[in-house]
Formats: C-alpha cells, sequence, structure tokens
C-alpha cells in the first residue's frame, strides 16, 4: 500500500479506536476521569466502563494493557475489550471477568500477544471498590489527607498465556476523599532524555499533588504533566493509561 | 541494547544446563535475538536453561513474550514463531505447573517487578545464587 494510502488506514483506525474509549460516568458523590495516548497512531492500552452493569448504585471498570505496540496490538485491545464486555454480564465478579475472558481469550487462538488487566466494582453508595488483578500495575490507593498513598495489591497472572489461571476479589473501602489511581506501565516505565525510568514515586508524587489540587481531572492532570515534564526531549516509548477514581470529600 | 551471552554447565546428576546471561534492555527490538539464542542452544542438547538477569536493567512485556516461547522450546515443543506460532503454543502450553527446564537467576527490582506483576513467578523458579540454581535442575 502507498503511503499516503496507509497513513489514511492508519487514521481510521485511530479514530475507530479512540471511539471504543467512553465518556467517564457521572455518579452521585463521585468524579471519574480518564486519559489514553498511545505511543503511535494506535496502541494496546485501553479502559472501559460499564453503566451500572449490576443495577442501580454499581459502576464497573476495566484497565487493560495489551504486550507490544502499534496495530497487532491495537487488533487485539479491540478483540479484548468486547470479549471482557460480553463476560462481564454473566460474571459473578470481577475475578470471574477476568477468568472468563482468559479462558476465552487462550482457546481462540488469536492471541499473538497477552493482556495484563485490572477489573473493579465500584459501589456507589457504601465506598466499597472490588477488584481483581491479571497481571496488572498495582493501583495507588491516596487517602484523603494526600499525604500518604499504598499500592493496593492482589495476586494475578496475565490473561492470553496460560489456559488455568485462578485470580481472587480483593475489596478497598474509599471514605469521602480517598482516590484511586489506575494505570498502565507506560506512565511509569516512560523515559526521559537519558534513558531513565518515571518510576513509582515520581508517579506518586505527582498523583498525591493532584489529589491536593482537585478531583479526579485534576490528578490525571498532574500525573500527565509530571510525565510530560520528565520526559522532554524523549520519544513516547509506551501506550500510556490512566484512570482515576475519587470519592468526593463529605 | 541487548547482549547475551552463554555457558555450558552439568549439574551433579549429570545433566547438561545452559546458563543464558542477559545485560542491558530486554525489549521489543531484542526480545527475538533471546528466543533464538535459547534455540540454538537446546539444538545444540542443553536439557535446562538458566536466564541469568543480574545484569538486565529493563524488561518490558516483550522479556514476557519470550520467556512463554523458550519456555515452550525447552519442553520440546515446535520453535515459536513470534508473529503466527501462538496456536501450538496456546495447545501445549503451560498450564498452572512449574516449568522446571527454564529457571531465572537474580532479577533486579525492575525486572523482578515485572515477573512479580504479571504471574510469571509462579510459573518459573527464580533464583539468587548460581550455583544452587544449575543444581536444581
Amino acid at each position: 500500500m502507498e503511503r499516503d494510502g496507509l497513513d489514511s488506514e492508519l487514521a481510521i483506525a485511530r479514530r475507530i479506536q479512540l471511539s471504543l474509549l467512553p465518556a467517564c460516568p457521572v455518579a452521585p458523590g463521585w468524579t471519574f476521569d480518564a486519559k489514553y495516548l498511545p505511543a503511535r497512531e494506535v496502541g494496546g492500552d485501553f479502559y472501559d466502563f460499564l453503566y451500572h452493569a449490576r443495577g442501580e448504585g454499581r459502576l464497573e471498570f476495566v484497565i487493560g494493557d495489551v504486550t507490544g505496540k502499534g496495530i497487532p496490538a491495537a487488533l487485539m485491545m479491540a478483540h479484548s475489550r468486547a470479549v471482557l464486555r460480553s463476560e462481564a454480564h454473566h460474571a459473578g465478579g470481577p475475578a470471574d471477568v477476568l477468568m472468563r475472558a482468559n479462558r476465552i481469550l487462550t482457546e481462540d487462538r488469536l492471541a499473538s500477544l497477552f493482556l495484563s488487566g485490572l477489573y473493579a466494582r465500584v459501589d456507589i453508595d457504601s465506598g466499597v471498590v472490588t477488584y481483581a488483578n491479571a497481571g496488572h500495575d498495582r493501583p495507588l490507593l491516596i487517602r484523603r489527607d494526600g499525604a500518604t498513598h499504598v499500592e493496593l495489591d492482589a495476586p494475578g497472572v496475565i490473561l492470553g498465556a496460560f489456559r488455568s489461571i485462578e485470580l481472587a476479589d480483593c475489596v478497598v473501602q474509599l471514605h469521602p476523599g480517598d482516590t484511586l489511581v489506575f494505570y498502565t506501565d507506560g506512565v511509569t516505565e516512560a523515559r526521559d532524555g537519558y534513558g531513565r525510568l518515571f518510576g513509582d514515586e515520581r508517579l506518586a508524587q505527582a498523583a498525591r499533588a493532584g489529589t491536593a489540587a482537585g478531583e479526579a481531572q485534576a490528578v490525571t492532570r498532574a500525573i500527565l504533566d509530571a510525565v510530560a515534564d520528565f520526559a522532554t526531549g524523549a520519544a513516547q516509548s509506551d501506550d500510556l493509561t490512566l484512570v482515576v477514581v475519587q470519592r468526593r470529600p463529605a | 541494547m541487548l547482549q547475551i551471552a552463554s555457558e555450558q554447565e552439568t549439574t551433579p546428576g549429570g545433566k547438561s544446563v545452559a546458563v543464558i546471561s542477559l545485560s542491558g534492555e530486554l525489549d521489543a527490538a531484542s526480545f527475538g535475538d533471546v528466543i533464538e539464542h535459547a534455540r540454538q542452544l537446546i539444538g545444540a542438547g542443553a536439557q535446562g536453561l538458566l536466564l541469568d538477569m543480574t545484569e538486565l536493567a529493563y524488561m518490558g512485556s516483550s522479556g514476557i513474550f519470550a520467556l512463554h516461547s523458550i519456555a515452550m522450546l525447552v519442553q520440546g515443543e515446535s520453535p515459536p514463531d513470534p508473529e503466527q506460532g501462538w496456536a501450538a503454543l496456546h495447545t501445549a502450553g503451560p498450564s498452572s505447573e512449574f516449568v522446571e527446564q527454564l529457571k531465572i537467576l537474580n532479577p533486579q527490582p525492575q525486572v523482578d517487578r515485572v515477573l512479580e506483576r504479571t504471574g510469571m513467578k509462579r510459573f518459573f523458579e527464580v533464583h539468587t545464587d548460581r550455583t544452587q540454581a544449575v543444581a536444581s535442575f
């Protein structure tokens, strides 16, 4: 294909891929924000919100990262998103969604790539967040005081590689003013002009600064600004995705 | 940039183990070289592979792909094609058990984090002492 034709196809693919990423939900007492920055025209990261998939008062979302970049990862991303959406309607909880998706991704044999993913369910009224992690970066929990953060641990295995995996649901209670930051490794592994990694500590610092500045949108802005400042002069090497969930202060 | 070197060792039980030392960065540009290196060693008779990650400063998700591929090679499966070979890998791929013929030595913090996060430590033994690691095959 001629270069101009390929560029045109990629531009269309990019628009289609971006159209798969939903608008952030609106829920009383909560703010949500999400950002996706592919390293190339298209990429393998994604996020998805499933509105009230379990009835009123509950909201579910997923963040995922397909190994690799570019068109192969983008195709796998679209397939993975569809599988997760479909399974979400049948599964009993976040771990079940991911394990069901794993069975399909391995049985399909479409996967020349793997998928790490974190699936979470938010109970809007109580603030209880139930989540399961399939080989994905651990989300950050920043309590209301903003001074401390913890990485939410949850054992898991990437999807699409092994036929039989066991994942478990984990639970965390969000109080008013608490913030959860979900991200892909394109954030922590962003590099500066010297090849150094952005890393966990810079991410935590930026996230804490963001929570001090405002709601979910302020947190994504603070993190993206910090990554951009750090990576000045270096090309973006990997897709980068953020999902921020904040329970509004009482 | 990734540098690959290997040495042949023999376990007390007489098994041939190849120690593959990785230095630099294992990423999308270099993962195929590691698979090919392992393929040659297995073809030359290595019964076990020990990936020495002492000098490996960075491993991206391509490294996970490489580990999975080498695990299949060392278990006697058809050599994987990174673009097309996954059907064979999934058919006979490692399930929930350790891959006994492939082990890892001394991953540094960034690499260890990737192994931990992706669940790879459930499938591959990780050692910190080379002598003990070789003897464990």
